[in-house]
């Protein structure tokens, strides 16, 4: 079985590139299924909220749990970008290094501020628009 | 957020299209459950997008692991979609859960994971996982899995459900086909006809002539069941449903079935018989020959002779046996049949106890020195004492025991019990020349015959000129070379042989010249009638002109008058038996052994 610790998507390099570009899904112009990059931008700002509140109460096991959901559910909806610091995050948590583990949740955070949502499509083509969410 | 969700969708995206982009899930896999288990609702319905896209349309979708084992249940899903880390109970839990119900345990599990390390992915297969999907979800991936995990259960499915060389449904499909169709909601109120059709010839074809033949005969069978229905159909509408509901199906090699809904008149069914008698008549070329696929029909019939699938084929191959065995080409099932089928299977665990019970025994019947008037020797005959029915003769169990296999074992029982009296009676200083003992048919085509007596011969210390093995003129038919060198080597160890029955059946006079035998019996048939029927009479001085020449002696038995045997005396028989001098009996009760 392929381990997947380098998606490879264009979004993602975009990222690495320019830290104040957008963070755009795959799944933007996919009439149905754009709906669930959608969904998943305007959770961002919870799940992100719940991940800090684990860190803060220093329960990395809960931590690490919420980090791996971000790493397989993020590139799933089209945000690869978010695969590599998430998986830092769980990495550090699973350690037992709460330090580390809150400098890599800042990166995700800093991350997350880029998510660009797709436009709501009714039928046709797929669009983008509108800024990503954070708390 | 937890979700449970079962339901079917019919795609509609991409205007209707699916996308040639993408793997299309072929035509016979797109009615598959799958069934998808993840605390995550976006994945789920993220997974049953692309599948949707692909052509699927049935899901079972759950975001709580805890529901899975109901779901599966309840669902029996083509393959489960299963997420490992969930916070409810974990994806492990439920392998485990899947593992431990034997409903389950078979169904193809894919693990869609985000864990990178071995671990973690080999732990999920040891305990049942069939893949590992790794996340995030790759659409060609996920795919490319449920494709091949569905096409390889289908084709299983096919390989258990159907006859791979006629198409056919198999006998498991056919038995949930004909259970289905005896539930009383069915709008024939579970009325149908159940017939068994067997080609015995199929088996000869195996054997002689090999699997290529077999297949292609089978092939022709089954389409002529198919064409015959059908055509009945066309020609009788309405005698059944519906060819649709019909089935027929392959049962095993030579075994075939019918099964049509809405058909409960014996009339009907009847005719139906006779057609498929009819197509089956015609011959079939194989391999430059002519061989004729004649059926033997058993049939039953819902309600009436049973009211479920396991009763109604027990009834349909119960007919079909009576079928065969009395050579008719079809037999309907009846109570009374089915009683007499009990009492052959009741039968059949007594007489396997019968030994270990100690119920066989053996009675002897005097048989007498002409001349002299003394008894020469004693023929011994095998009954058995029946727990229910008494005292029982040899010719009312023997062809059951020989159809069970305990034909060799009797046999051993007979030669080891009458070598024991023998060497009693030897002892007592009873002057007892010879003791025979019969041989059945079926005991020497198991060909242990050699091994039987030695043991017996061994064990009792008799020695071997004192028995002589009755061997029925039949056996010599068969195989007769084979026969002749089993009979000389009976003959070398010092038994005596004798042929019983002649003149009951075809063995030529070349024949018997070459058979080691030392006495001949002549069958009662043939001495009854003496000293009326004049022809009888020169065909009984005949034989005994022919034994003689041949060195033999001839015993004539069933002698039950006495001018009976005043004539056979003056035929020069040289020893008889039967009623007039005495009946079978118990050994204690033998007349005229002086000691």
């Amino acid at each position: 079985m392929e381990d997947r610790d380098m998606p490879s998507d264009d979004s993602r390099q975009t990222a690495l590139i320019d830290e104040a570009a957008p963070i755009r899904s795959r799944l933007a112009s996919h009439p149905r299924l754009h709906k669930l990059a959608i969904k998943f931008v305007e959770q961002w700002p919870d799940k992100l909220a719940e991940m800090r509140s684990a860190h803060a109460v220093a329960d990395l096991a809960a931590l690490a749990r919420l980090a791996h959901g971000v790493k397989g559910l993020g590139g799933s909806v089209g945000f690869d970008a978010l695969f590599e610091p998430a998986k830092a995050v769980e990495a550090a948590a699973k350690a037992g290094d709460a330090a580390q583990a809150g400098r890599c949740l800042d990166q995700l955070t800093a991350l997350g501020r880029r998510l660009q949502a797709p436009v709501p499509m009714t039928t046709g083509a797929a669009a983008d628009a509108t800024i990503g969410a954070d708390r | 957020m937890t979700q449970t969700t079962t339901y079917e969708t019919i795609t509609t995206v991409f205007g209707g299209q699916l996308t040639p982009q993408r793997l299309v899930a072929p035509a016979a896999l797109r009615s598959s459950c799958v069934m998808m288990v993840d605390d995550e609702p976006l994945m789920t319905e993220l997974v049953q997008g692309y599948l949707e896209d692909a052509g699927y349309r049935k899901f079972v979708v759950t975001n709580d692991p805890r529901q899975t084992i109901a779901l599966m249940r309840a669902n029996h899903p083509a393959v489960v979609l299963l997420d490992l880390m969930m916070p409810q109970m974990s994806g492990f839990d439920v392998l485990e859960q899947i593992a431990a119900d034997e409903g389950l345990r078979f169904t193809p599990v894919i693990v869609l994971t985000a864990a990178s390390d071995s671990e973690s992915k080999l732990r999920a297969l040891n305990l049942g996982a069939s893949d590992l999907l790794a996340k995030p979800v790759d659409e060609s991936e996920l795919l490319l899995r449920v494709r091949n995990t569905l096409a390889f259960r289908q084709f299983h499915e096919r390989m258990v459900n159907f006859d791979d060389v006629t198409s056919l449904p198999s006998r498991r499909n056919f038995e949930r086909q004909l259970g289905e169709k005896l539930a009383p909601d069915t709008s024939f109120k579970g009325e149908c006809a159940l017939f068994i059709v067997s080609v015995p010839v199929w088996s000869q074809v195996h054997e002689t002539m090999g699997q290529e033949s077999a297949d292609t005969l089978a092939r022709t069978i089954a389409r002529r069941l198919q064409d015959s229905l059908r055509a009945f159909d066309a020609k009788h509408p309405g005698s059944f449903l519906s060819l649709r509901g019909a089935a027929v199906a392959r049962l095993r090699g030579e075994e075939f079935a019918l099964l049509l809904p809405g058909l409960n008149r014996h009339e009907a069914a009847e005719l139906l018989a006779k057609a498929l008698g009819a197509a089956m008549a015609e011959p079939v070329e194989l391999k430059g020959q002519d061989v004729v696929p004649r059926a033997t029909i058993g049939i039953a019939l819902s309600p009436a002779d049973g009211h479920t699938a396991e009763a109604l084929i027990r009834g349909a191959e119960q007919a079909r046996s009576l079928a065969r065995k009395t050579s008719q080409p079809h037999v309907f099932f009846s109570v009374d049949l089915n009683r007499r089928s009990e009492q052959r299977l009741l039968q059949s665990t007594l007489l396997r106890h019968a030994i270990e019970r100690k119920q066989l025994l053996l009675h002897y019947q005097p048989i007498v020195d002409m001349g002299s008037g003394l008894v020469s020797g004693v023929e011994a005959l095998l009954r058995w004492q029946h727990p229910n029915a008494g005292l029982v003769g040899s010719e009312q169990f023997q062809p059951l025991a020989e159809e069970l296999g305990l034909g060799s074992v009797f046999g051993q029982w007979v030669a080891q019990q009458a070598c024991a009296d023998a060497v009693r009676w030897v002892k007592q200083g009873v002057d007892l020349k010879r003791v025979a003992i019969n041989i059945t048919a079926g005991q020497w085509r198991e060909g242990r015959v050699l091994e039987t007596l030695r043991g017996a011969l061994r064990e009792s210390g008799l020695p071997p000129s004192y028995l002589a093995v009755q061997l029925n003129e039949g056996m010599l038919h068969e195989d007769f070379a084979g026969a002749l060198k089993r009979m000389r080597e009976i003959s070398e160890m010092g038994v005596v042989i004798v042929i019983d029955d002649f003149g009951s059946g075809q063995t030529s006079l070349g024949a018997i010249k070459k058979v080691p035998a030392l006495e001949l019996k002549v069958d009662a048939a043939l001495v009854q009638p003496v000293p009326s029927d004049a022809a009888d009479l020169a065909v009984a001085r005949a034989v005994v002109t022919l034994a003689h020449s041949l060195g033999m002696t001839v015993v004539a038995k069933g002698v039950a008058q006495a001018e009976q045997l005043l004539a056979l005396s003056g035929l020069e028989f040289d020893k008889f038996q039967g009623p007039l001098y005495q009946e079978p009996v118990p050994a204690d009760k033998l007349q005229g052994l002086g000691g």
